[in-house]
């Protein structure tokens, strides 16, 4: 797929970006947002700009564009599009350049479509050339969409853009993007909101496009994964600066900036996992089903979100339950914390069946199940300060006040928080501080299973890689059974010790995560494996 | 609404045609009255209030009137609709109507008009229609015409007093053919008299309109056109004096009162009104107020000596007004004696010596006052509450919302005013609001039971008939009132009309607003 | 709409009696009882409150205490005027309102949007009544007119009852476009070199106009029952001066209708923010 014939040969570049500096507003974490940026694009060539969030890959998107915003005054350097001098930030003449010359496209592109009109309308808008027919319309927007590979145009143009996937959004995005045939297309993380499958099939389009139209694509990332699947160069980008680029191959194998290694290193290291010890069994399920109603009265519809679910976990096991949305692991998790409507099956809990329990037996199960959900920012009251957070649990079982607030500051300094912060306010951590805040508050009740329900996917890559390294140790010190629900492969085979794969509410896999991921049997596993992004940079075979 | 308008288009249409040939060169103005509310019926017994008394005289004429435009305080009666009376028994009146009165239909008024007027049916049977005014015709028995523009009333008790009842609103007369072809509510709606203005249109909501009737029996009609409006919001009703649209706008706020003097172009009035805010003492043990204090006589007027009334009034009033001599006021011409003073005065000394003779040891007493219904009776309260506790006393304020709450119980004190009017002598202050009819004694929120000695005073007082033995049992009745002390009159009322500057028209002392020939040159 | 009724029924018979009300203060006792027993309020209370429920399911509205005219005969010759003002301060809030916060979002952080936002804020703590009066009051004292009355120019009052949503329209409307600006697709839009003045009128006014459409809902669910203050201070003789004038004197069957009114079209104005949501949102209709 990584075509590298262009490699050497010189062609006319159509983007040539020249000491670019881009100043941050005054009392910013930073003089320069971008600094002294160099970059050149060829004709059929895909650039990746690599960096975590912050690191200012956006903003040289956004600089080429001519779309900063005037918050940020100081511009500086340089930007020439096949050889022309591209006008001031923000000049009136960029509308003529924008979509004919380059166009860009965003990482949520359901978001980057207005809600109230439909797809047509939307594509419409774009062309500059006047039409006499309808039909000749008709036929250019049909031959757009089969472009970027959706076949059903009518039923897609005359939709709005809540009524098609995310997928298909992307599609369309990258049509609109493209009706003008610009020489250059910057992708802002255009796959990171979308899940694997689907990611796969977005990278090898924009690949396709990009051989078919010749186009220039500057791909911004922060994983290198998908840098290895698409980039014919890399440019990583750290605090504004670029601090190394070359060939995409050269750089994977031998990085030579520590930090360069410590990406590639991260991206590598959500691959691997040891083997835990397993003890006693504290859950078990067996042939549970959950199915939702919806409708009324005489219509109703039923929906099958968990089949026949099995399994069982040990004390200071990690089992993940890994599928698309939708998959049904969502609600199979609910259903686990009794949240859910079960149908039938049984639920033991250290052989009791939970599903008959009176209320203050429930009320003592609920202190030994507890969950860390996927959004640290809502699951924390902006008004309770940090300590009491935690302590709360505990106090509302019964423990003191004071017992409980030891408990909490131990649980602090545990997971790798200041002393200090104990009287502060959510508000006052980033994401990652927050996850640690939620999972000493989850582990303040000493519960026996905890439930981390994408507990990491909102997270950066470095930040997903110290919480993951969290929930281990606090599992070493606790050895509680740990149920971890993810999309994420790479996340999934860097902690869990049997995994279960789950498709339409049913499980298609279970067993232990390296012989999954070694030889997986059913082809939907092989699938999800094969469409997450190479991680491997070729170091390790993956079965195909 | 299209009706409403069709028909208020037909009126200005018909107005203009009417008017305009007759009044081409007709220079009279056209008076706006600017007014806070109107009741919402215009028959004038039903609709007894100061805001339908305000419009009434100007539509109907009352069978004897009160001379105001010379004597401010009215005290002498001037024949009116009735052209002369004579008693004819000590239980029997007999009227002489005058001829060629015109209702505003061309109708000519007779003796059947007042007989139906003062009739069982309206006044004074079992359930009345106009249940307004049944105090008014107390002891009535027989209204009857006696011929064209003669009649005769007969009462249970000897009323000597019977000509000035009928200077109240039972003596409108009303035109009986027109009241019984349209009914009692669409009379109150478009209602019609004798007098110098002749309703157009009447919405409670918006005024009421009426032009001259230049057919009225008392001669010319000052004004070509009376409006009343109605401006909820005095600041409102000020703004359109001041910007010429109004010529007269009622109830100024008594504290903005003193501004509005150095305002230019425009007149302040304040007069003095027949109607005296007070407090009554609840004298009774009830089951709520089981050892009431108040029963004890000594308190009573402890309380009475204890407070600065002449002080007080003159603080919020100035010359405005004055504290009553009870039951001594000028209204009742050969009654009223100018040095008479009270008999319970502002002492201090004595109002101590009389509470530690008192059994009251201290208890919270309770004063029901009705919000905003009495001009800076309020203001009153709070100094007389300080004055009080100067002297021991523990009083507390309760402002209530309407009369119906004020009246519930538990209360030691409760606010109130009488009115003064009609009776020609202190018969309606003194007997009728404190007798045994009175609401004082009957009513679910009475105050007292009469003693036995201001009973037996009452019914002298109520049977003696020449005026030298009335007045003689007038003095021995308010000696008992003062006696018992069963409560206290702050002050004469006063009412503020603020007119154009050059306005020539007095209302006197009345809260009635006439606009005919008497009261407006 | 029945909760509103009952409460109103039970409120007004426990804030005093109205026969009191109708009867002078110095009544006697008799002449009171005579008005209860008219009234009807000498019946247990629950006979009274199903009389009246009955009544209202007839299409009996009753009839108001001091003319004897059906309740609604009466209010519908007052709802013309508070129609009229309502309507004249709802367009003068919303074509003076929106404008102002639209123009006050594109210049965000101008001098002219701190002038709006001060403006906003101002005409938003402003009681109208204090507003109506200071109008009145220099409209006479300054230029010897008359702003107040039936026939006086429905401009004045509506200003003055306009003002306070007219704030919030701006200050509303100002800050959903400003969270529509920065919405993804607006971006994604100037990404496509769709030009300035085609991105605020196809892609931001639209949807800046879905959160509005809540206000403009509650504006014209309140249209009857907001104009008290302002009808009273310009002696305008709608529906809000009636509400005033029947509460006093305990009007039931007049107070018990408005309510009823009121109810109704605060329920009618949601139904049609709901239908324009439908029309506007096509995320809310249904496949």
């Amino acid at each position: 797929m990584n075509n590298l014939d262009g490699i050497g040969a010189k062609t006319a570049p159509i983007l040539s970006v020249f000491n670019l500096t881009v100043g941050l507003p005054l009392y910013g974490d930073r003089q320069f947002a971008v600094e002294d940026v160099n970059l050149e694009l060829a004709p059929g060539k895909t650039v990746c700009l690599v960096g975590e969030s912050g690191s200012g890959k956006s903003i040289i998107g956004h600089s080429i564009m001519g779309m900063l915003p005037s918050q940020l005054k100081y511009v500086n350097g340089q930007i020439f599009l096949k050889g022309n001098l591209l006008p001031e930030q923000r000049d009136p003449s960029y509308s003529a350049l924008r979509s004919v010359e380059m166009s860009m496209i965003f990482q949520d592109a359901s978001l980057s479509l207005n809600p109230l009109r439909k797809i047509r309308k939307q594509l419409e808008e774009i062309i500059r050339t006047k039409y006499s027919r309808a039909a000749e319309l008709e036929n250019f927007l049909k031959i757009a969409l089969h472009n970027v590979e959706l076949t059903d145009h009518k039923k897609i143009l005359n939709s709005y853009p809540h009524q098609i996937s995310g997928g298909q959004a992307q599609r369309v995005v990258i049509a609109a993007a493209l009706l003008q045939e610009p020489s250059l297309l910057i992708a802002d993380e255009p796959t990171t909101a979308l899940d694997v499958t689907t990611q796969a099939s977005i990278l090898k389009l924009i690949d396709k496009l990009k051989i078919k139209l010749n186009l220039a694509v500057l791909f911004i990332t922060h994983d290198f994964g998908v840098v290895a699947e698409i980039a014919d160069e890399v440019c990583v980008l750290r605090d504004g600066r670029i601090i190394e680029k070359g060939e995409t191959q050269a750089i994977l194998q031998s990085p030579k900036k520590n930090y360069t290694k410590h990406l590639i290193y991260l991206a590598q290291k959500l691959e691997k996992k040891e083997n835990g010890y397993l003890g006693k069994e504290v859950l078990a399920l067996e042939n549970l089903n959950v199915v939702y109603k919806s409708g009324r009265f005489l219509n109703v519809r039923k929906t099958k979100a968990v089949v026949d679910v099995s399994f069982s976990v040990n004390s200071g096991q990690t089992l993940g339950i890994v599928g698309e949305s939708g998959s049904g692991k969502s609600s199979l998790a609910k259903a686990i914390l009794l949240l859910e409507q079960i149908d039938s099956g049984s639920i033991k809990f250290k052989g009791t069946d939970i599903l008959n329990l009176n209320t203050l037996e429930l009320k003592h199960l609920r202190r030994k199940m507890q969950i860390v959900l996927q959004d640290p920012f809502s699951a924390l009251n902006p008004r309770k300060t940090i300590l009491s957070a935690i302590s709360e649990g505990p106090i509302i079982h019964g423990v003191s006040k004071t017992k409980a607030e030891e408990i909490a500051s131990r649980l602090l300094r545990l997971t790798g928080l200041a002393k200090s912060s104990s009287s502060r306010y959510p508000h006052e951590f980033s994401g990652g501080q927050r996850q640690r805040i939620c999972i000493a508050r989850a582990l303040a009740l000493e519960p026996e299973i905890l439930i981390a329900d994408e507990a990491v996917s909102a997270l950066d890559v470095s930040i997903q890689a110290q919480i993951l390294d969290l929930f281990k140790k606090m599992q070493q010190r606790f050895g509680f059974a740990l149920i971890f629900i993810t999309h994420d492969l790479r996340v999934a085979r860097a902690i869990c010790d049997t995994i279960l794969v789950m498709k339409d509410g049913q499980v298609v896999e279970k067993g232990y995560a390296n012989e999954i991921f070694k030889s997986p049997k059913n082809p939907y596993t092989k699938l999800l494996l094969n469409s997450a992004p190479k991680s491997n940079f070729g170091l390790l075979d993956l079965p195909n | 609404m299209v009706k409403s308008f069709k028909k208020c288009l037909s009126t200005i249409v018909a107005i203009g045609f009417l008017s305009g040939p007759i009044l081409a060169e007709d220079s009279r103005p056209d008076i706006i009255i600017a007014v806070d509310n109107l009741w919402k019926t215009m028959d004038p017994v039903i609709g007894i209030s100061t805001t339908g008394g305000r419009v009434h005289s100007n539509i109907f004429d009352t069978l004897v009137r009160r001379n105001r435009w010379e004597d401010p305080n009215g005290n002498t009666l001037v024949p009116w609709l009735a052209e002369s009376w004579t008693r004819k028994s000590d239980f029997v009146w007999e009227f002489k109507l005058r001829e060629g009165v015109k209702f505003h239909d061309g109708h000519e008024m007779d003796a059947d008009d007042v007989a139906f007027s003062l009739s069982a049916e309206r006044l004074w049977g079992e359930k009345p229609i106009a249940r307004r005014g049944t105090r008014y015709a107390r002891g009535i028995t027989r209204v009857e015409a006696t011929g064209a523009y003669k009649f005769e009333i007969e009462t249970s008790f000897p009323d000597p007093n019977m000509p000035y009842r009928l200077v109240t609103p039972i003596g409108f007369v009303l035109p009986k053919h027109y009241y019984e072809e349209v009914g009692t509510d669409a009379f109150g709606q478009m209602p019609m008299g004798t007098g110098p203005y002749k309703t157009v249109s009447f919405d409670p909501s918006v005024g009421f309109k009426a032009v001259a009737f230049d057919e009225w029996w008392g001669g010319s009609v000052p004004a070509k056109s009376l409006s009343f409006e109605i401006v909820p919001e005095f600041s409102t009703r000020f703004a359109g004096l001041v910007a010429g649209k109004f010529d007269v706008v009622v109830n100024a706020p008594s504290d903005q009162i003193q501004t509005l003097k150095q305002t230019s172009g425009v007149k302040v009035m304040e007069k003095g009104i027949e109607n005296y805010p007070m407090f009554a003492f609840n004298m009774l043990d009830t089951e709520l107020i089981p050892n009431n204090p108040l029963t004890d006589v000594n308190l009573r007027k402890a309380m009475v000596h204890a407070i600065d009334r002449t002080s007080i009034t003159k603080a919020i009033w100035g010359d405005a007004t004055y504290v009553p001599t009870p039951f001594n006021f000028p209204e009742y011409g050969k009654y009223f004696d100018p040095k008479r003073e009270r008999a319970v005065k502002f002492d201090t000394d004595k109002a101590r010596e009389l509470l530690t003779a008192s059994t009251y040891a201290g208890e919270e007493l309770v004063w029901h006052i009705t919000r905003g219904f009495y001009p800076n009776y309020e203001i009153a309260a709070e100094f007389m509450v300080e004055q009080w506790a100067e002297v021991g006393i523990n009083v507390k304020i309760e402002l209530k919302d309407n009369f119906s709450l004020a009246y519930k119980r538990p209360f030691h004190l409760l606010n109130m005013s009488m009115s003064s009017e009609f009776s020609g002598d202190p018969y309606r202050p003194l007997w009728m609001d404190w007798g045994p009819l009175s609401s004082r004694v009957r009513a679910k929120h009475k105050t007292w039971d009469m003693t036995p000695e201001f009973e037996n005073l009452g019914e002298a007082f109520e049977l003696a008939q020449d005026f030298e033995s009335r007045k003689q049992a007038y003095l021995n009745l308010v000696a008992e009132w003062e006696n018992v002390t069963p409560g206290m009159y702050l002050w004469r009322n006063v009412v503020s009309y603020i007119t154009a500057e050059d306005l020539a028209w007095d209302p006197g002392n009345s809260p009635v607003t006439i606009f005919d020939n008497k009261y407006m040159k | 709409m029945l909760i509103a009724v009952s409460l109103v029924f039970i409120f007004i018979r426990f804030s005093g009696d109205p026969a009191a009300a109708l009867a002078p203060p110095d009544a006697s006792q008799e002449v009171i009882d005579q008005y209860t027993e008219m009234l009807g309020l000498d019946k247990p209370l629950w006979l009274q409150y199903t009389n009246y429920l009955k009544g209202l399911i007839q299409g009996e509205f009753g009839y108001s205490l001091h003319t004897g005219r059906a309740v609604e005969d009466i209010f519908l010759e007052r709802l013309p005027f508070t129609l009229n003002l309502g309507i004249t301060a709802f367009f003068i809030s919303l074509f003076c309102g929106v404008p102002l916060g639209f123009y006050a979002a594109l210049n965000r952080g101008s001098n002219l949007d701190r002038v709006v936002m001060g403006f906003s804020v101002f005409a938003f703590a402003m009681p109208n009544f204090l507003f109506g009066l200071l109008m009145i009051l220099i409209a006479a004292l300054w230029f010897n007119a008359y702003l107040g009355g039936e026939a006086a120019n429905v401009l004045f009052p509506a200003m003055t009852l306009g003002l306070a949503s007219m704030g919030s329209f701006a200050r509303f409307s100002r800050s959903s476009l400003l969270e529509v600006i920065n919405a993804p697709y607006m971006y994604a839009a100037e990404a496509r070199g769709i030009l300035f003045h085609r991105r605020m009128l196809f892609h931001a006014l639209p949807n800046a106009a879905i959160p509005l459409v809540t206000l403009i809902g509650l504006s014209l669910g309140g249209l009857i029952a907001g104009s008290v203050v302002t009808e009273q201070v310009f002696a305008w003789p709608g529906v809000g001066q009636l509400l005033v004038r029947s509460v006093a004197t305990r009007d039931l069957a007049m107070v018990q209708f408005i309510v009823l009114s009121v109810s109704f079209t605060m329920v009618t104005a949601n139904l049609l923010v709901d239908l324009l949501y439908l029309f506007i949102d096509p995320r809310i209709r249904v496949d």
